[in-house]
């Protein structure tokens, strides 16, 4: 396993970023060749930059103004602040609001997935490595969660534990997990005949060091392309509870919330409408895009 | 044949009986039930009235296998709002969603499938890149922001449809284009895969070496054999169509099983949201093993 001289440390470190850093030049440049591809790194790079300098937007997202209730959107409004987006009901600015919202969304989104992540990818190893009655009792619980479309088995666990923050993070995770369960446990069972799987078993390999030494770093592509096309359908599921009334708190701005008010406005404030909506789709659209060229990167076999 | 049917409906019953625990234990484990169905506002008297009346005083164990006996009876409790059987209250609801979800299935059928075929046959042309855009915006757009936007447009821009109720025709335009193009992403994706796949397959060079018509190529031999992993998808997909269609009642005012649930949630009608679980859960697991039959009708090789 070893070569014949113990590389020291730092010479591994200079390899390990070497081979990382032509790794990524790799990527770009691959990536960079399809023009939607760029664009998508460059949206989503853009939309987390500025969700994530919301605070220093210079309007307050929680400021009332009932004098500036729905006003349309324009360059600069009265006072000579920009109104880009116009306002809402409660005169708050809705560009501000919708940047906050965004940061909730790749939030909720970004734990969720991590949990699905985590339980999806230990559970489908497992089925998939040990076989029988642990695979038999995984799968029976995927084809459980199957059986519903999310949002029935949404509202009816966010009925039961309430709408909070957290709770919805868990219901997004609870059910997420599935698609990497299913790809990971389907990546396993080819894998397990292979002969390095064999001869680590021959050399008398525990169960856990075969899952995480050898299996788990040959599905990390399936399971990255997993995370980023998930992220997006987590994003559109969050927004879809807190549309529906049944997600986050309406305390804290969601695109789902605010598209959920403007129900009411339909007929006086198209932009209310238009403007959440189009952040939900570009944000959602660069994961997919993403996630679609990660999948060819790695592997055009994986359907997700 | 018998053997298999037996099998699925034995996976099928586990997977709707998993389903309903998980709404059971998510009620009975996040706090007091009792204390859900009332308002904030009630009596510690009238908490233990209703502890009693409903056997919330038992143990957890207990309740479960009462609950799972009173489920084997098809008796899940009286609707807390209405004080009818809670099954009737939804089975009476489930007409309107079936209508909404298989116009939608159906008009999203006859537009996918040769889209997705056609983008097959002509691929890296103009009609191929459409077909991909469909799809993957298609993907990233939630299907309560369609139905928004189309109101929007035909309701409020152009007041030419009624932008929400049931009963005529008119009214089942909206809702159904909604639910189609939402569902018109997965349908053009999965069949475009599969006939891209068909296409490069060596017997269809066969069938052209030996002279048979292009068009007989694809209408005989190629889409007889695209057509097993598109009925496939199609049936995991079911449950997106029931999904879709529970988002866009309640945005429609569409009496279906969607806007009950999303009322009995916000309501905290707990018998009403698990029957309309189960119902819906039932609907897809005999959905899925319908299109098992489908399929030996597409494949005479397939005997079940």
């Amino acid at each position: 396993m070893r070569g014949p001289k113990q590389a020291s440390f730092t010479e591994k470190a200079k390899d390990r970023y070497r081979e990382i850093s032509s790794g990524l030049a790799n990527y770009f440049s691959r990536a960079f060749k399809y023009r939607a591809v760029a664009a998508a790194h460059v949206a989503l790079l853009l939309i987390i930059i500025a969700a994530a300098l919301a605070d220093f937007y210079p309007l307050d997202p929680f400021e009332q103004d009932l004098m500036g209730s729905l006003n349309p959107p324009e360059i600069r409004n009265a006072e000579g602040f920009p109104g880009l987006m116009g306002t809402d009901p409660l005169g708050r600015d809705l560009a501000v609001r919708i940047l906050l919202a965004t940061r909730i969304s790749l939030v909720v989104g970004g734990l969720s997935v991590a949990i699905a992540c985590v339980v999806g990818t230990a559970l489908g190893l497992l089925a998939g490595y040990l076989g029988g009655i642990v695979d038999a009792v995984i799968m029976r619980i995927v084809d459980a969660l199957l059986a519903l479309p999310f949002v029935v088995l949404g509202i009816a666990i966010v009925a039961a534990i309430g709408r909070s923050f957290f709770n919805i993070i868990f219901v997004l995770g609870f059910t997420g997990w599935i698609t990497f369960a299913k790809l990971v446990r389907g990546q396993v069972l080819s894998l397990k005949e292979e002969a390095f799987i064999e001869s680590a078993r021959a050399v008398g390999s525990s169960v856990t060091r075969i899952l995480t030494r050898h299996l788990l770093p040959q599905v990390g592509g399936i399971v990255l392309v997993t995370i980023t096309l998930t992220l997006g359908q987590m994003i559109i599921s969050e927004a879809t509870l807190s549309f529906l009334g049944v997600g986050i708190p309406p305390s804290i701005p969601t695109l789902g919330g605010i598209l959920n008010d403007s129900q009411t406005y339909l007929f006086s404030a198209w932009w209310i409408v238009v403007f959440p909506g189009l952040t939900l789709m570009a944000l959602v659209l660069s994961f997919n895009m993403i996630g679609r060229f990660l999948r060819d990167y790695f592997d055009p076999q994986i359907d997700v | 044949m018998v053997a298999y049917l037996a099998k699925r409906i034995v996976q099928g019953l586990i997977a709707i009986v998993l389903v309903l625990s998980v709404v059971f234990l998510a009620l009975n484990l996040s706090g007091d039930p009792v204390r859900l169905m009332l308002p904030s506002t009630a009596s510690d008297v009238a908490v233990q009235e209703l502890r009693q009346a409903y056997g919330f005083d038992r143990p957890l164990a207990i309740r479960y296998f009462l609950f799972l006996g009173r489920v084997a009876r098809l008796d899940f409790g009286e609707s807390i709002g209405s004080r009818r059987s809670a099954l009737a209250v939804v089975t009476e609801r489930l007409l309107a969603t079936v209508q909404l979800a298989f116009s939608s299935l159906f008009l999203a059928s006859i537009i996918g499938i040769p889209l997705g075929v056609f983008a097959a046959i002509y691929r890296a042309r103009g009609l191929d890149f459409f077909a991909v855009g469909v799809s993957v915006i298609g993907q990233s757009v939630p299907v309560f922001w369609i139905a928004l936007i189309l109101i929007l447009l035909f309701g409020v821009r152009w007041p030419v449809l009624p932008p929400s109720g049931y009963g005529s025709l008119k009214h089942l335009i909206l809702p159904v284009v909604t639910v189609s193009l939402f569902l018109l992403a997965g349908i053009t994706r999965v069949t475009r895969t599969s006939m891209v796949e068909t296409l490069d397959k060596q017997y269809l060079t066969t069938a052209r070496a030996k002279g048979v018509k292009e068009f007989n190529v694809v209408a005989k031999h190629a889409i007889r054999n695209a057509a097993i992993p598109i009925v496939t998808q199609l049936s995991l997909q079911f449950r997106f169509v029931i999904g879709g269609s529970v988002v866009v009642e309640t945005i429609f005012g569409w009496p279906g099983l969607g806007q009950l649930l999303a009322q009995a949630a916000t309501a905290r009608d707990y018998p009403v949201v698990t029957a309309a679980v189960f119902l819906v859960a039932s609907f897809i697991v005999l959905a899925n093993i319908f299109v098992d039959f489908v399929y030996t009708l597409i494949n005479p090789r397939i005997a079940l």
